[in-house]
């Protein structure tokens, strides 16, 4: 989690709107060699090219605008002795473990609230669930069908319950004694409809998907939220989120109409004229998923989903702030980088097969795209507080089948289900869901093919090289994904321990994985041998 | 008692002493270590006698290059004139290497093995130092395997082969290096006496030698002084400036020997320093017109980076791998996942980073400085990081590392070797011998580039004689076909029956241009070519007055 310390917020912040202004000179300089000096070769090529660049250039934009917006809300803490309000804690269960649900529930019951209820929402239904509910006094609520997935399952519980607020939790992620205390005092605005926290993984060092997924989501928790909440664009994340019951009421509860419905009823809310926000402190631990194909089931529901909202359920409206018109089209524009990273893909084979490129390249070229490539990266380095790694690039460009895969099953009408991320790995379902390893694998394989190809046809020549140094690079992100899946038993992420520690939030530190680039002290041998994995 | 505040402080105290002497970095019983010491020194006496077997085998399988030369001549220089020499600032290296082959000349000759076994008792040095310093940081592992990539390095290889101050230059970076991480490390006066002493020897052997202390510094201000110093002002406000400066040399107790050693090899260094910053050349840039474009810049920083992995070769080959470039993004990605690691070893990262910085920076505005051999001291940083990488791996997964780079640097260096081909090979001595083997009484020899003179001196049979055409009017401004350059070529040629045009370095376009005119001179006299080869970097031309040439089908053009 990328937390920054109250003292540097201030130095943070400038220096991300400074480098948010150095990287769009970079990009300018970019993108008027591309636009205006580049030579064209193949005109189809480059077209595509240029749509690809202009929809990472748009990203980028995108997220230097959301850093530079970045806002840090904490509420103060209410004093409930002199407030009324009741609070219905709500542990949505679908078949997740009972040694999972069972720490989850003690986490809810020693929230610090007077008048605070702990529901276990069983969609099992499970008498081992009802049991730990009954261990811990905490209610039992289950119902005869699973009508509405997760959003229907809420819904039932809404209809029997009548707390002021409603704090979702998913059935994994055990929630600290302060996230009352941390959050309540938001709801003082009275349009303030839900206030989202952190989605933190405590098994981000289990292996490298963990550590990959973990690693996106610190970054998504960290600068990203942070900045949606400067623009008012907070959406709802599903879990670890405190809504008033009232404004959920006043849209006719949670919206079974989509597998995404935490960014729905956030959009419904918006539209209903609430507003939402985000407390960037963690207050509850969950996990992730560890294995590729959960990884890439979870990636397939979030993008389904969006852009089933996108495509089918018109998200804007009139009336809807600009700051917040611009940071939901960057989010449903972030489920599109897939079909821009299969153009990457196609360049360089179509090149060394057939020789056709976009652009002439000459020696000046790199001069342009390394400064544009290298601040581009260095801002969001920065912007995660020099806590970044391969994996959270690495995961998002290899999900690319599962982006191209989501728009084309929308577009087809295809019906989507809620799964939810399963808590233990699975044997079966690593082999029920590897249509998309065997994408990567295929891939791996014509980008090899491409660069034999290219080689026998045309020999070592500059033009050749760089482009199997382009292919290179796509293999090394295929070849991972290839190879987890064969290989459930994966080495663990390189993790710092040491980076666990936070002022912010001691209690909760150990969680807290993620690689910063800052220097650290000269180690002796004996100690660098200590740290090495 | 106060906590003393420097970086380094926070090594606990039962390992403050390194025990990179007498201890291995694994908590095993005596015997074991034992055990595991003998195994280490049998290991890196393999290494040491392949990379010296390595070097010394095929030293002399190419010619020597003008530089070698050119240090043959100087070194042999009467003492106190090579010393005026480097007062007057008229010979702009510093004198260490120069002074040392003076002895060595008189001791060993003139000889191409006698004058290489200089550099390479250097080079083979290097493999025992990069050990010794790379066990400090990161254990016997990390040793054997920096010792290892010195000893099998391609690059390494040929600077170790080569008659000049570089491989030197990079045994006192290996020892700056080594000691500047243990003086950090123990705070003992030894260490800051050696460090002190082998960067004065290093900025001695090379000029770019300073880029290696200068990233020191930075490492050693920023992260050993500034930073730790801004963390206690954040704790303790208490006293005022003057009182906290005063407290400085309490906090950080390194800063007081960092400083006498700074200021020590400083001084010393001065001494040359000063002459040598007032040479024209120091304030101009050698070449400071053919800077005047990035682009071609940027092609020469990524080559750099090309032959330090991969040595010397044609180039077709080093062209094809600085396309490669977008590798490099690829690797700054992957990088970031070993980001603790680098971050750890701030010390090299940071020197080894600055460092190139600084040398591809000054290539910008200086076009010699654009070389690899300018990154020489470097190495050491760059070694050590890569070296405690690869020891950091599970052990299979690094021995498939080490085996698959073990069998690119053979083949590379099989290529480097044995390729007659490749143009970084001169190809000098072997055209001269050629020239030589075929020399008829009559025949007339020209040759260009015209600074090759001294080769031609050192190799050609005392009986021969052979021209350099001169490129350089008495204003150092190129002739290119002025009416001298006629007038020298007629002055030359006379009436030769057979000219051999011997043409180097015509990659370089001014060069290039000679070849040209002389070639297009010689025909319009009358001249044919009858043979030509290409060896090396050389081109190798008969030409023959009055005869319809074998080649004049325009090939030779």
């Amino acid at each position: 989690m990328i937390l920054i310390e109250h003292s540097r917020r201030a130095s943070y912040l400038r220096t991300c709107r400074l480098l948010a202004v150095g990287a769009m000179a970079v990009t300018a300089a970019y993108l008027y060699w591309l636009l205006v000096v580049a030579r064209v070769d193949n005109v189809a090529l480059f077209a595509i090219l240029v749509v690809a660049e202009l929809f990472n250039v748009s990203q980028a934009l995108g997220f230097w605008y959301t850093i530079s917006i970045q806002k840090w809300i904490e509420p103060e803490s209410p004093k409930f002795e002199e407030t009324s309000e009741t609070v219905d804690i709500f542990i949505t269960v679908c078949g997740e473990p009972a040694d999972i649900v069972g720490k989850t529930v003690r986490g809810a019951v020693e929230i610090r609230h007077p008048r605070a209820s702990v529901w276990i929402l069983d969609d099992g239904p499970s008498a081992e669930i009802e049991s730990i509910a009954a261990e811990h006094g905490a209610g039992y609520l289950t119902r005869s069908d699973r009508q509405g997935a997760k959003a229907g399952n809420i819904n039932a519980a809404m209809a029997k319950t009548t707390g002021d607020y409603i704090l979702i939790l998913d059935a994994d992620h055990c929630p600290h004694q302060a996230f009352l205390e941390k959050t309540l005092g938001a709801f003082s605005d009275s349009r303030m409809a839900f206030v989202q926290t952190p989605q933190v993984y405590t098994n981000g060092s289990t292996n490298r998907v963990a550590a990959g997924a973990n690693c996106q989501q610190a970054l998504f928790y960290g600068p990203i939220l942070r900045g949606r909440a400067g623009g008012d664009a907070v959406f709802s994340c599903g879990t670890n989120v405190v809504f008033k019951r009232s404004s959920l009421d006043s849209i006719g509860g949670m919206p079974e109409d989509s597998i995404t419905e935490d960014l729905r009823v956030s959009l419904l809310l918006l539209e209903k004229g609430y507003k939402s926000t985000y407390v960037p402190t963690v207050l509850a631990q969950g996990l992730g998923p560890t294995t590729v194909s959960d990884y890439f089931g979870q990636q397939m529901r979030w993008a389904r989903g969006g852009l089933e909202i996108l495509l089918k359920r018109g998200p804007f409206f009139r009336g809807m702030k600009r700051s917040a018109v611009l940071l939901y089209a960057l989010g449903f524009q972030y489920w599109f980088t897939g079909w821009a990273y299969s153009i990457y893909l196609i360049l360089p084979i179509v090149n060394l097969v057939f020789g056709l490129s976009p652009f002439h390249v000459p020696n000046n070229h790199p001069l342009f795209f390394i400064p544009y490539i290298l601040v581009t990266f260095f801002t969001l380095i920065y912007a995660a507080d020099y806590r970044l790694s391969f994996s959270a690039i690495w995961f998002t460009l290899a999900a690319f089948p599962v982006h191209v895969w989501s728009l084309i099953s929308v577009l087809l009408g295809k019906t989507a289900t809620f799964v939810v991320t399963p808590k233990v790995a699975s044997a079966a379902r690593r082999r029920g869901a590897s249509r998309f390893q065997h994408v990567h694998l295929l891939v791996t394989l014509v980008l090899v093919g491409a660069c034999v190809i290219g080689v026998a046809l045309r020999g070592f020549t500059p033009s050749v090289m760089s482009n199997i140094a382009f292919a290179v690079g796509h293999i090394i992100i295929m070849q991972g994904f290839v190879r987890y899946h064969r290989q459930p038993a994966m080495a663990p992420a390189i993790i710092d321990e040491r980076d666990a520690a936070s002022p912010a939030l001691a209690p909760l530190a150990s969680h807290e994985q993620g690689v910063s680039l800052l220097p650290l002290p000269l180690l002796s041998a004996e100690q660098n041998e200590e740290k090495a994995v | 008692m106060r906590r003393a505040l420097s970086i380094s402080s926070l090594v606990p105290a039962d390992v403050r002493g390194l025990k990179t002497d007498s201890e291995d970095v694994q908590h095993t019983s005596p015997s074991s270590d034992t055990s595991v010491g003998t195994v280490t020194t049998w290991v890196l006496l393999t290494i040491l006698l392949a990379g010296a077997a390595v070097r010394i085998l095929t030293i002399d399988f190419r010619g020597l290059w003008i530089d070698e030369v050119t240090t043959v001549w100087q070194a042999q220089m009467p003492i106190g004139q090579l010393v005026e020499l480097f007062i007057s600032g008229k010979l702009y290296h510093p004198p260490l290497f120069h002074i040392s082959m003076h002895y060595w000349i008189r001791l060993f000759g003139i000889g191409e093995v006698a004058l290489r076994l200089f550099a390479a008792m250097f080079g083979v040095g290097s493999i025992v130092a990069a050990f010794w310093a790379a066990k400090a940081l990161d254990g016997r592992r990390a040793g054997l395997i920096a010792s290892g990539i010195v000893a099998f390095s391609p690059y390494l290889i040929w600077y170790s082969q080569d008659a000049r101050m570089y491989s030197m230059s990079m045994f006192f970076g290996f020892m700056s290096t080594g000691y500047f991480l243990r003086a950090l490390l123990n705070n003992r006066r030894g260490d800051w006496v050696g460090y002190g002493v082998m960067t004065a020897l290093g900025m001695f052997s090379h000029y770019t030698f300073l880029f290696l202390p200068l990233g020191q510094a930075v490492y050693y201000l920023w992260l050993e002084l500034f930073i730790p110093l801004r963390q206690r002002q954040r704790g303790d406000n208490a006293g005022t400036l003057w009182t906290r400066l005063l407290r400085i040399r309490q906090d950080v107790p390194t800063l007081g020997p960092w400083l006498a050693t700074v200021g020590l090899y400083s001084a010393v260094f001065a001494i040359w320093f000063a002459p040598a910053v007032l040479m024209p050349a120091a304030a101009t840039g050698l070449n400071s017109a053919a800077a005047s474009t990035l682009a071609p810049r940027f092609a020469d920083s990524v080559r750099i980076i090309v032959e330090m992995i991969g040595g010397f070769h044609s180039p077709s080959v080093i062209s094809g791998a600085v396309a490669m470039w977008p590798l490099m993004i690829s690797a700054l990605l992957i990088g970031l996942d070993f980001s603790n690691y680098f971050r750890r070893r701030a010390a090299l990262f940071i020197t080894a980073g600055v460092g190139i910085v600084l040398v591809v920076s000054w290539g910008q505005w200086n076009p010699i400085m654009m070389s690899s051999r300018y990154l020489i001291a470097l190495v050491a940083p760059l070694v050590l990081l890569v070296a405690g990488t690869v020891a950091m791996l599970p052990r299979r997964r690094a021995t498939v590392v080490l085996l698959l780079g073990f069998v690119l640097s053979a083949a590379l260096w099989t290529n480097q070797t044995f390729s007659l081909a490749n143009d970084m090979r001169d190809g000098s001595r072997e055209s001269i011998a050629h020239v030589a083997e075929n020399y008829q009484t009559g025949d007339t020899v020209i040759y260009q580039p015209w600074f090759l003179q001294s080769l031609y001196e050192y190799y050609l049979p005392a009986d021969m004689e052979a021209y350099p055409i001169p490129m350089l009017d008495d204003d150092e401004k190129p002739r290119r076909g002025s009416d001298e350059l006629t007038a020298d070529l007629n002055r030359v040629v006379g009436q030769a029956p057979r000219v051999w045009l011997v043409m180097g370095y015509e990659d370089m376009p001014e060069h290039a241009e000679i070849s040209s005119f002389t070639l297009a001179w010689l025909r319009s006299k009358g001249y044919s070519p009858q043979d030509e080869q290409r060896v090396g970097g050389t081109r190798l031309l008969l030409l023959q007055e009055g005869r319809t040439g074998a080649l004049d089908n325009g090939s030779s053009e």
